[in-house]
């Protein structure tokens, strides 16, 4: 080794120990290096509602709102609650909004329980209670907010894939049955009265529902009470006209104070259609988790390659390649590729990688003959580049694996688009066999042309590859966890201001 | 380098005067060329014969091969081979904490474009929307 490799070799070794010792990094190595177990905070929490592992006793007005919002998951799901829930629950709503007079959720809550109990005139009344309110708070953003410290508290550093977690965990079921119950009470009583109060009812669902997709529950609801809730014929220039004059009904009504209500709210309408419900929201936060994920995993994921390839230096070493005596007999690495290929159709069925292990391993059955086997040791420079090349590849997927497996991803995976990671196993298996075939098969065909046996070769060579893509990803790892670090805090503003207030966040970006 | 390069380094290693970066150098070419010690250590023998001496009888696992890879593992051994190794381990270690440090400095999050909006994240107050005849305040 010259003056510059030790060098080269000792920063490295320091930057890895600095990196592990340091307290704001250790807890970025974690996930894809020794982390690979679920996340215990995402997969029970108490504070979230798809997270709940049992209920809690209503202690206030928090924990109310988790009933309240499973109970909405369950109708949303069209399953129906017991009289005996119903009851419990708009008996408890109806008591927290004596308590809470300016929240508008508890007497939409109560009115939809009181309608699955069939006490339509109470959630009549409970609608009209709820619109004179001027607010609407669902509880949700504290317990994100708590769901978000605890995670911090979990992973030991604030991770942007926290708040990627958590921006899908909100739940916008309260929304989708609210809106849901509106159409029905205009169906019920289609009165002007009944259409502006639910009108108001939705604006505030819209306004502070705080998620794009339970924010849009509110829109909807209010674009049908401007325009009815029956079927409007005709174009949509008669439906625009329609809308436009829900306003003017109300003010001939003597209603100018709703009529002003209203007309305020269908142009906020309009602004929220433009600037709130586009295409591609969906898309940006999927992008942003799945940067999250990267983020907080790269770091591990490159120190596990890094590990892992130095795990197989290591093997490559333990061949006593120098004590091996004269190339084996044909007859054992036929054998031993028919048993490995027949072994892997009968267990996955895949006849072409089957046929692969086949090929590669029995081109080890052919050698030079004894007697012309060349003494040299040399290995020649562009079969050691093609080494390190094929092991660098290998390395990369050894750390997508570990990507894959690590914690951030298993907590956002149901979220992301369908892809190869649905299905880790299959595709590391064939991609690993292909790029050590590969390896295997280039080194064989030299091996054959410069006259040595093709075994110790290969091993000779994968010493080299492996030890320097080995030090290629301890490099990388060292390089990438301050970016990471840097970046992710960034990527985290974003993540954030969505978990808390993603309507907020669209109408303001 | 070439085959007589080698064989004139080689000299220098067993007579003791090869510096380090020659010793580097000697071992590298020796796992690239190892045909060219067997070729040193022949004409050794030659000489020695010429010389009237008696060569050497070294014991089959006792080459000069091995003899070199010796003298590379004592230096090896010694400090001032891995100075270099733990100097730049400890300035990449001093420089990483630094960077570490510089970047754990509590971030700001940046406020949305005006500060009412903030507050909405705390209280439950409407979100204000210009009306349609006053895009231009957007």
């Amino acid at each position: 080794m010259t003056t510059a490799h030790r060098a080269f070799l000792g920063a490295i070794m320091g930057a890895i120990i600095a990196l592990f010792l340091h307290p704001l990094s250790r807890p970025w190595l974690q996930y894809s290096f020794w982390q690979f177990s679920p996340s215990q905070v995402v997969t029970s929490s108490p504070d979230l509602a798809k997270t709940l592992p049992s209920l809690p006793s209503p202690k206030d007005d928090d924990d109310l709102s988790l009933y309240v919002q499973l109970a909405a998951e369950k109708i949303a799901d069209g399953q129906q609650l017991s009289s005996q829930d119903a009851l419990l629950l708009a008996e408890l709503c109806r008591n927290a909004a004596e308590k809470d007079p300016q929240n508008a959720f508890w007497r939409q809550s109560e009115s939809v329980f009181q309608y699955a109990l069939g006490n339509n005139d109470a959630a009549e009344t409970a609608w009209r209670r709820a619109s004179k309110r001027p607010d609407w708070n669902d509880f949700q953003s504290q317990q994100i907010r708590t769901f978000l410290q605890n995670m911090t508290e979990e992973s030991g550093a604030e991770m942007s894939w926290h708040a990627a977690t958590a921006s899908y965990l909100r739940s916008t079921a309260v929304p989708k049955v609210i809106h849901s119950l509106g159409i029905k009470l205009m169906n019920q009583n289609p009165s002007l009265t009944t259409r502006s109060d639910t009108f108001i009812n939705a604006i505030l669902i819209r306004d502070q529902a705080r998620a794009e997709a339970g924010s849009f529950y509110g829109y909807l609801l209010a674009e049908t009470a401007a325009t009815g809730p029956f079927t409007v014929p005709g174009t949509k220039r008669e439906k625009t006209y329609i809308r436009a004059e829900f306003p003017t009904e109300l003010n001939k009504e003597n209603l100018s104070l709703v009529a002003d209500q209203v007309d305020r709210g269908l142009r906020e309408n309009e602004a929220f259609q433009a600037l709130v419900y586009t295409e591609g929201n969906d898309k940006n936060l999927q992008r942003l988790a799945g940067k999250s994920i990267l983020l907080g995993s790269l770091p591990g994921a490159l120190l596990f390659a890094a590990t892992a390839s130095g795990l197989l230096v290591l093997l490559a070493y333990c061949v006593p390649l120098h004590r091996l005596g004269d190339p084996v007999s044909p007859a054992i690495p036929a054998t031993i590729s028919l048993i490995a290929s027949l072994g892997f159709y009968l267990l996955t069925k895949q006849i072409i990688t089957s046929l692969w292990i086949l090929l590669v391993t029995a081109l080890f059955a052919i050698h030079p003959p004894i007697s012309l086997i060349s003494p040299s040791l040399k290995i020649p420079r562009l079969s050691l580049i093609l080494g390190s090349f094929f092991c660098v590849l290998l390395c990369a997927l050894f750390a997508a694996g570990a990507v894959v497996l690590s914690t951030p991803f298993q907590s956002l995976a149901a979220y992301l688009p369908q892809g190869w990671w649905n299905n880790p196993l299959q595709f590391f298996t064939e991609a690993t066999l292909l790029v050590v075939g590969t390896f295997i098969l280039c080194n064989q065909i030299t091996a054959y042309k410069l006259r040595r046996p093709a075994g110790r070769f290969c091993i000779t060579v994968a010493r080299h590859g492996l030890a320097q893509a080995s030090l290629a990803c301890l490099f990388c790892s060292i390089i990438v966890t301050p970016a990471a670090i840097y970046w992710d805090s960034k990527v985290n503003q974003d993540l954030r201001k969505i978990a808390l207030n993603e309507t907020a966040y669209y109408l303001n970006r | 380098m070439t085959k007589d390069e080698f064989l004139k380094l080689a000299d220098a290693v067993f007579d003791h005067d090869a510096s380090e970066a020659d010793l580097e150098l000697f071992e590298q070419h020796l796992e690239l060329n190892p045909e060219w010690m067997d070729e040193w250590a022949d004409q050794k023998t030659a000489l020695l014969a010429l010389m009237g001496q008696e060569p050497i009888q070294a014991s089959p696992n006792f080459t000069p091969s091995l003899t070199a890879r010796w003298q590379a593992q004592k230096i090896r051994q010694s400090i001032q081979y891995w100075t270099p190794a733990a100097l730049a381990g400890i300035a990449a270690a001093i420089g990483l904490f630094v960077v570490l440090q510089v970047l754990g400095a509590p971030i700001q999050t940046e406020t949305f474009g005006r500060p009412e909006a903030e507050a909405r994240l705390e209280s439950n107050t409407s979100v204000e929307f210009p009306s349609l005849a006053e895009p231009s305040n957007r």
